[in-house]
C-alpha cells in the first residue's frame, strides 16, 4: 500500500455529555462524519481505561481519540482530568514501543463545538495519513497479537 | 536526630548483627524481626519473622540474594495490626516498594522498627545457589571482593543500575559503606523510634564515618551511568514495535512477573478473570480476523497494560527478570517505562510517604501539552 492511499482507522471514545452531543449535533447539520472515525460512546472521559486504547491499537486503530467534556463541564466533576493523567502515562508507554505521541488524541469539545469536532478528525486523519500505519496494528507477517 | 552508634564485628559482621538482634529480641525492643535466614539444610534465604533469639543462628541479613521482594511480605504483617512491634532487617528496594504499598493502604508504618543497610546488590537466585556449592560463607566472600561480584558473576543488572543503595525512611541504617567490617559496623539511627532501639543496648555513641558520603556518592554516579547505558541499549533493542515483540516473543504468560513484583497491587488481576478466558470460537475469531493468533494470547497487552499500571511505581528491584523462567527482559521494560513514566510525573517512588502516587491526584492546571 502506497502511502498516498492509506486510509488510517481512528477509534473515537466520546463522553456522552458534551462531546457525544456535538456529534449529534454534526449529524443534524448534515456534517458527514469522517469515514475513518469509529464512534464509541462512553458515559465520561474518565471512564475509559487505558486497557480499551491499548487493545484498539493491538486490534487494528491506526489513531484513538478521546472526547471530554471542558474542565469544569464534567458530569462527575472532575472524570475529564483523570482523563488527562492516564492519557498523558499511556502516552509515555505507547512511547517505549515507538507509537507517536500523534496517535492518542484527548480533546475537550463542548456540545455547541460541532464543527470544531469535525475539524479535529480531519486533522488528526491528515496527521496520521503522513504518519502511516501504526505498526501495532498492522503489524509484519508473522506478528499477531 | 540522627545519632551514630558502633558495634565491634571482630572479624564477623554476620556474627555480630546476629547478636545485635538477638539482644533487641530478648529486651523485647520488638517482639519478633523479620530477617533473612538461611533455610538450613538448604543454602536458599529467605525473609523470616523470627521471635526467639535462639533462631537467629542462621540468620544471614547480609547474604547476597533475594528470592522475594520483602514489600509484600511487610504488608502482610503490617496491613492488619499485629497487635505487637515488629521489626524487619530489609534493603533499599524493599523499604521504597513498601512505601508505595503504604500509600495504596495495603501496609502501615506503625509499630514496625524498620532497619536498613547499605546495599551492595544481590545476585540472580541460581547464580547464588551455585556460588553457594563452592563457598562455605558466601556472603563474608561477597563483602571481602573488591568489587561486587565472586569469580567473574555479578550482581544483577538491576542492582548495578540501582541509585539508592541507601535505604531511605528507615528507623536505623546499618552502614556498611565506609568503614572497615570487619572491625565494627556503625548503626545509624534517623528518628526517635531508631534511637530508643539503639540506647536500649547502651552501645557506643561515634560520629558518622567520614568516608561514607564519598563511598556511596562514588557509587551513586557510577551506576547511573551504567543505567543510562542499559536504558539506551535497551530503547535501541526493544523501542519499537517489532523489537518489543523480539523481547516478549518466549513469554508464556505465567505471570511470574507479576507475582513477584512488589508493587503489583491489585487483589485480583484482571489477566486472570474471565476476561481473559477465551472460547475457542472467539479465539477462532480472532485468529481469522488477523490471519494468525499467538498463543497464549494476549501477551502485549499485559504487558504494556502492566507499564501503565505500575512503570510510575517501579521501585527497580529486578523481581520481575529473577522470576521469568524464559529469560525476558522484564527488567529493561521496567526501568525503561519506570524512567519514562516517572519523569513525566516528576514522581519517585519510595521518595516520600506523604507525595501522592501519579494516577491517584489531579490538578485543574496541568498538562496542558496533552489536549493539544
Amino acid at each position: 500500500m502506497s502511502a498516498s492511499d492509506f486510509e488510517p482507522t481512528i477509534v473515537g471514545f466520546l463522553c456522552n455529555w458534551c462531546p457525544f452531543t456535538a456529534v449529534d449535533l454534526a449529524g443534524s447539520l448534515t456534517r458527514a462524519k469522517s469515514p475513518n472515525f469509529r464512534l464509541i460512546r462512553v458515559v465520561c472521559s474518565g471512564t475509559v481505561d487505558p486497557k480499551f486504547v491499548l487493545q484498539s491499537f493491538l486490534e487494528g486503530a491506526d489513531g484513538v481519540f478521546i472526547g471530554g467534556c471542558w474542565p469544569g463541564d464534567c458530569h462527575y466533576i472532575h472524570g475529564n482530568l483523570k482523563a488527562r493523567r492516564r492519557v498523558a502515562l499511556l502516552t509515555e508507554v505507547l512511547g517505549q514501543v515507538g507509537i507517536e505521541k500523534e496517535r492518542l488524541w484527548l480533546r475537550w469539545i463542548a456540545a455547541s463545538e460541532s464543527a470544531r469536532f469535525v475539524e479535529m478528525v480531519e486533522e488528526m486523519t491528515r496527521q496520521l495519513r503522513v504518519l502511516g500505519p501504526c505498526a501495532l496494528a498492522r503489524r509484519p507477517r508473522g506478528i499477531s497479537p | 536526630m540522627k545519632r551514630v552508634y558502633s558495634i565491634r564485628t571482630h572479624g564477623n559482621p554476620t556474627l555480630a548483627l546476629r547478636s545485635l538482634f538477638a539482644s533487641w529480641l530478648e529486651q523485647k525492643v520488638v517482639q519478633a524481626l523479620l530477617v533473612p535466614v538461611r533455610q538450613a539444610p538448604s543454602a536458599v534465604v529467605m525473609q523470616t519473622l523470627v521471635s526467639d533469639p535462639e533462631e537467629l543462628d542462621y540468620a544471614d541479613p547480609l547474604a547476597p540474594v533475594a528470592f522475594s521482594n520483602a514489600a509484600a511480605l511487610l504488608s502482610s504483617i503490617t496491613h492488619h495490626s499485629a497487635g505487637a512491634r515488629l521489626g524487619a532487617v530489609v534493603r533499599s528496594c524493599d523499604i521504597r516498594a513498601f512505601v508505595e504499598r503504604i500509600k495504596l493502604h495495603q501496609g502501615s508504618r506503625d509499630n514496625l522498627l524498620l532497619v536498613g543497610f547499605d546495599c551492595l546488590g544481590r545476585f540472580e537466585n541460581q547464580e547464588y545457589l551455585k556460588l553457594c556449592n563452592k563457598y562455605d560463607d558466601l556472603t563474608t566472600e561477597f563483602y571481602r571482593a573488591a568489587t561486587p561480584g565472586i569469580d567473574g558473576i555479578e550482581i544483577t543488572r538491576a542492582c548495578r543500575a540501582c541509585v539508592f543503595p541507601v535505604a531511605p525512611h528507615a528507623d536505623i541504617n546499618i552502614c556498611l559503606f565506609g568503614t572497615n567490617l570487619w572491625e565494627e559496623i556503625r548503626l545509624e539511627a534517623a528518628t526517635a523510634a531508631g534511637v530508643s532501639a539503639l540506647e536500649a543496648l547502651s552501645l557506643p555513641l561515634v560520629g558518622e564515618s567520614p568516608e561514607r558520603g564519598a563511598v556511596i556518592e562514588s557509587m551513586v554516579s557510577e551506576r547511573k551511568a551504567y543505567r543510562d547505558a542499559l536504558l539506551s541499549e535497551y530503547r535501541a533493542r526493544a523501542g519499537s514495535v517489532p523489537g518489543f515483540v523480539r523481547l516478549t516473543a518466549a513469554c508464556v504468560n505465567c505471570y511470574n512477573c507479576r507475582v513477584a513484583c512488589p508493587v503489583c497491587h491489585c487483589r485480583e488481576c484482571v489477566f486472570c478473570t474471565d476476561l481473559f478466558l477465551h472460547d475457542g470460537s472467539r479465539l477462532l475469531g480472532r485468529a481469522k480476523r488477523h490471519g494468525a493468533l499467538r498463543m497464549p494470547t494476549d501477551t502485549l497487552l499485559y504487558h504494556l497494560t502492566r507499564m501503565v499500571h505500575v512503570g510510575a511505581l517501579c521501585v527497580g528491584c529486578g523481581q520481575c527478570s529473577s522470576a521469568c523462567p524464559n529469560g525476558v527482559d522484564v527488567v529493561g521494560m521496567f526501568l525503561s517505562a519506570g524512567a519514562a513514566t516517572q519523569g513525566r510525573f516528576d514522581y519517585v517512588p519510595g521518595r516520600s510517604l506523604e507525595e501522592k502516587q501519579p494516577m491517584t491526584v489531579f490538578c485543574e492546571d496541568e498538562l496542558a501539552d496533552v489536549t493539544g
